[in-house]
This record gives C-alpha cells, sequence and structure tokens, in this order.
C-alpha cells in the first residue's frame, strides 16, 4: 500500500524530507524520511538541539505521530511519520469520496505539515 | 465480549461534540474570546473539538497541549490545504461520528465552514449535525449566541 509520496518534500527555508522507506505494523503505516540540510549551519544546530527529543514520540493528534531519529551511523537525520491504520484507510475513503483521487495517497502537504510542526515544536524552524 | 460492553454498544450515543472553526487567532483555547464562549459549555457530556486546516478535527485537549497546530494559512495555501482538511474532517466523522447523538458546528461565515460543507457532502452522519450561524455583525460573545450554543449542546 503507497501512503507517502515519492517526491520531495520542501520544508520551508530549511531542509528536504526524502521518503527512503514504508512500512507496517499491526497498528500503523509509516514513512521513514531522511532530512536533508539546505543549510549545514542551522542543520546542526538542528541536530543538536534535538538531541533530547530524538526517539520521543510526537503525537498531536489522535491517530497521527512523528518522531525523529539518528541513522545507526549517526549521518543521517530520519523522520518517522506514522498514521494509525484505521484513520489510514479512513483518510483514503476520505479523499476518494471528495475529490475521486486514487484511494491510497496521502498529499505532500499533509505530510510536509506534520514534519514541519515537528520542526517548530523543537524550536528550530 | 462481556455483556455489559455489549450494552455498552448498543446504546444509543449521548455524547455531543461541539467544533469550533479555528479561524482567527482568538479561537484557540486559552484566548480570551475562545474561553469567554466555549469555555462554559465545556462539561462531561460535550466534547470541544477545532476544525483547523490541513489537519481536520484536532480535540481540544491537543490543541490546548499542542499550540504549534495553530497555524495560518493564505488564500492560495487554504485552497489547496482545505482539500486535506475536508478530508481529515470527513475521517474523523467517519470513525467517531456515531459516538455522537448531535454534531454542533460553528458557523462564523469563514472558511472553516466551507471546509466542512465539502467534508459532510454524502456523509451518513449528516443528518446527526446542527449547524450554529453566527451572523455577520453579531458578537460572538452576545447572550442571544450563548443561548442558541447552549440550546444546541444541551
Amino acid at each position: 500500500m503507497k501512503v507517502f509520496p515519492e517526491e520531495p518534500i520542501v520544508i520551508d527555508s530549511f531542509a528536504v524530507a526524502r521518503l527512503v522507506s514504508v512500512s507496517k505494523n499491526g497498528r500503523s503505516v509509516y514513512g521513514t524520511f531522511s532530512v536533508e540540510p539546505v543549510n549545514i549551519v542551522k542543520f546542526r544546530s538542528c541536530v543538536e538541539s534535538m538531541r533530547g527529543v530524538l526517539g520521543a514520540k510526537y503525537v498531536p493528534v489522535p491517530w497521527v505521530w512523528t518522531r525523529f531519529r539518528l541513522s545507526d551511523d549517526e549521518d543521517d537525520l530520519l523522520l518517522q511519520v506514522g498514521i494509525g491504520k484505521v484513520y489510514c484507510k479512513a483518510l483514503a475513503d476520505a479523499r476518494r469520496s471528495l475529490e475521486r483521487r486514487p484511494s491510497s495517497v496521502v498529499s505532500s502537504e499533509q505530510v510536509g505539515y506534520l514534519a514541519e510542526s515537528m520542526m517548530r515544536w523543537v524550536g528550530v524552524a | 465480549m462481556g455483556a455489559a460492553s455489549l450494552v455498552g454498544q448498543l446504546a444509543p450515543p449521548s455524547r455531543v461534540a461541539l467544533i469550533v472553526p479555528a479561524e482567527t487567532a482568538d479561537m484557540w483555547p486559552g484566548r480570551e474570546l475562545y474561553e469567554r464562549v466555549f469555555a462554559p459549555l465545556r462539561s462531561s457530556g460535550t466534547d470541544l473539538m477545532l476544525l483547523a486546516a490541513p489537519m481536520g478535527i484536532v480535540p481540544e485537549s491537543s490543541a490546548s497541549r499542542h499550540p504549534e497546530l495553530r497555524v495560518y494559512l493564505s488564500e492560495p495555501e487554504l485552497r489547496v490545504m482545505g482539500v486535506d482538511a475536508a478530508a481529515g474532517v470527513r475521517a474523523w466523522l467517519e470513525l467517531t461520528g456515531r459516538d455522537y447523538k448531535r454534531i454542533v458546528v460553528v458557523d462564523t461565515g469563514g472558511h472553516g465552514i466551507s471546509i466542512w460543507n465539502r467534508a459532510i457532502v454524502g456523509s451518513s452522519h449528516a443528518r446527526r449535525v446542527r449547524l450554529v450561524k453566527v451572523y455577520r455583525g453579531v458578537s460572538l460573545t452576545s447572550g442571544h449566541v450563548r443561548r442558541v450554543l447552549e440550546r444546541a449542546v444541551s
């Protein structure tokens, strides 16, 4: 099931989140994005400021969560956006009924928004 | 499944959802206008929710905890993200609409009601919805609006 868009998502004037994998478990479907710096100074300060929240789940609304983690070699910052399966299906059905779009696509604006709000939450955007 | 939980599932819903469009800075938990108008309506039988683009429906508790969810969108952004918001509202309706005996939506004439209208078209939960229209020139804090809101959620 394709949930996240393949094209890069621009996080305003800060970084680009690029989808690297989609996976799922019993309860959630989640995409992992690599966050690529467009400004290296800002990126480094971002990573440093986020060490305290790395791995912490950010759940702004029911059924949706985001989480940052470092790659195993600690060179890359990864962003995970997870959507509860039940909500994912309802969202896909809603888009289909409202727009007649393919049922499995969640828009880049939505995922970009989640990423952006996470950036704001940690105080770097 | 126990008998009590089965009875709970079969019982008609008794709760009311009150949906407030987050169209201006003042329409958010903790802000003076919001607290003056909507705080008195909080009760054990009423769930307050914010209608916010692009997320859709945000429970009041989440809105209070995460003020960063309050975003301001330009008209062009709203045209795109209003679609996302409508999908979020529709998904919320399909997942939780049956839990409410009534869904009260405050219509202040802004973009919130456009999103709501888009979301509700064709939904089986439309019959549970009650719109509270606040006409242009009428203050949200007026006694008339307060009485209409109180009746709607009672």
